[in-house]
């Protein structure tokens, strides 16, 4: 398949490129304005923070597209800040977000922050985890988290000092993951090609 | 729960791998990009890859050999070793490098931190600490351990994390090479005063160390030449970890 990925300057796309064609699915870097002719899929990686993310999108004159794209219900795939961008705000600095879905994006009550290494998540019965356990742990790095209004649309969710927070959303045609899959060896790998399988 | 992170580290100059590993089946174990996927295959939670980019010739070599090493690694890199200006931690990061880890430089000049953090994340900020113990205290020490600063490690690590640091790399310089175990008081006082995860370094001789220092706490092993023997693996590691009921990453 053809996925755009969407480069904002929000992290390097190496590692995402890179599993995408260990997948043989074609990644194709959409950096500003319309996007590029023929695809499947838009993925939305990127970590750091929503207010910093949401001017550049705006910058590359990537909003308005990716607005229009949601419309025209494309599947999109948020990866950490991705996930993060498909809400309406952030607590961080009055960060806008594209308001895909009702809900906050709220800081980590935890101690010691970022988020940072490999955890496991509590999943929902769901295509997306064929292959993987309760055990399998994925990459994660965050201070923040999302607040989804609407919890029927949390899938997984993950532990962190005793603070519980979604790491999965499905709501589609848009899938979410506060993980990294491309960071995450064999269990992030398996993961994308679920997500593939079942939601594109 | 968050697991432990066990994290080989690689010593590149020139393009080759110092301090070899010398033992394993790769093709070529000098050469960083075979070592580098040939970790992160056997299961380690990171790689962090000590470089020297303080030239034009160095920072090119560096970021070819870190642009392929990317297609192949699918875990967190951090590249580190005499970064000396943003334009070079631009050039790792493009690279694929997830983390740029910065030593003598953020000393010298600890705006860069916050330079670093403001336009990639605090993220991928990893300040490099290396310190002894004097006395009552601990000591800051740069250029690899040969020149002592002003710096009381506690006060450092406290200024460091207010410009933007994200993540530490504490090296004890008494136990570094020693193989004696890890200085546990010296990282219990760290992780103790920040708000940030630290990466323990230095001393790792045996698997009674790494569960040591799990026991006391830590939850980011570096290891170095405990690796470079040849005698350990990361499986090794990580099957007897988990036979002695730490939480680690294993199967993967």
């Amino acid at each position: 398949m053809r996925a755009l990925v969407v480069d904002y300057g929000m992290g390097n796309l190496g590692s995402l490129l890179a599993l995408l064609e260990r997948l043989h699915h074609q990644g194709v870097v959409w950096s500003h304005g319309t996007p590029p002719p023929g695809y499947d899929l838009v993925i939305l990686p990127g970590v750091g923070s929503m207010q910093a993310a949401f001017d550049q999108l705006h910058e590359r004159e990537l909003l308005e597209p990716l607005l229009d794209l949601h419309r025209r219900e494309v599947p999109i795939l948020g990866i950490c800040l991705g996930l993060q961008l498909f809400f309406e705000s952030s607590e961080e600095g009055n960060g806008r977000g594209l308001g895909f879905l009702p809900g906050r994006v709220v800081a980590l009550k935890a101690n010691r922050v970022p988020h940072m290494g490999w955890n496991t998540v509590r999943f929902r019965a769901h295509p997306l985890f064929k292959g993987l356990t309760p055990s399998s742990a994925f990459y994660f790095v965050h201070s923040y988290r999302v607040a989804p209004e609407q919890g029927e649309i949390v899938y997984g969710e993950t532990e962190y000092e005793q603070e519980w927070f979604p790491s999965v959303v499905v709501a589609p045609p848009l899938v979410g993951v506060q993980f990294h899959p491309e960071l995450s060896g064999p269990v992030g790998r398996q993961w994308l090609d679920n997500y593939f399988r079942e939601m594109v | 729960m968050l697991l432990p992170r066990i994290i080989p580290c690689l010593d590149v100059r020139h393009g080759r791998v110092v301090k070899g590993v010398r033992f394993l089946d790769l093709k070529d174990s000098g050469d960083p990009v075979e070592l580098a996927a040939y970790y992160a295959a056997s299961g380690a939670d990171e790689v962090v890859w000590l470089d020297i980019v303080a030239t034009v010739e160095e920072l090119e070599l560096a970021t070819d050999l870190i642009a392929q090493a990317r297609r192949r690694v699918d875990i967190p890199m951090t590249i580190g070793g005499g970064i000396r200006s943003l334009r070079q931690v631009e050039a790792l990061l493009e690279a694929g490098a997830d983390k740029v880890s910065i030593n003598t430089y953020a000393i010298q000049n600890p705006q860069v931190i916050g330079q670093v953090a403001a336009r990639w994340g605090s993220q991928c900020m990893v300040v490099a600490v290396d310190a002894r113990r004097e006395g009552d205290h601990f000591q800051v020490y740069t250029h690899g351990g040969r020149q002592r600063t002003d710096w009381e490690l506690g006060a450092w690590l406290k200024a460091a994390e207010s410009e933007g640091a994200g993540e530490f790399l504490l090296t004890s310089m008494d136990r570094d090479g020693t193989q004696a175990g890890y200085d546990l008081p010296m990282l219990r006082f760290a992780r103790g005063l920040v708000h940030r995860p630290v990466i323990a370094s230095g001393g790792a001789g045996s698997i009674d160390d790494l569960a040591e220092a799990l026991r006391d706490g830590q939850d980011a092993l570096l290891l170095a030449s405990i690796l470079h023997q040849g005698t350990l693996t990361i499986p090794a590691i990580k099957a007897e970890l988990a036979q002695r009921g730490l939480p680690v990453r294993w199967p993967l």
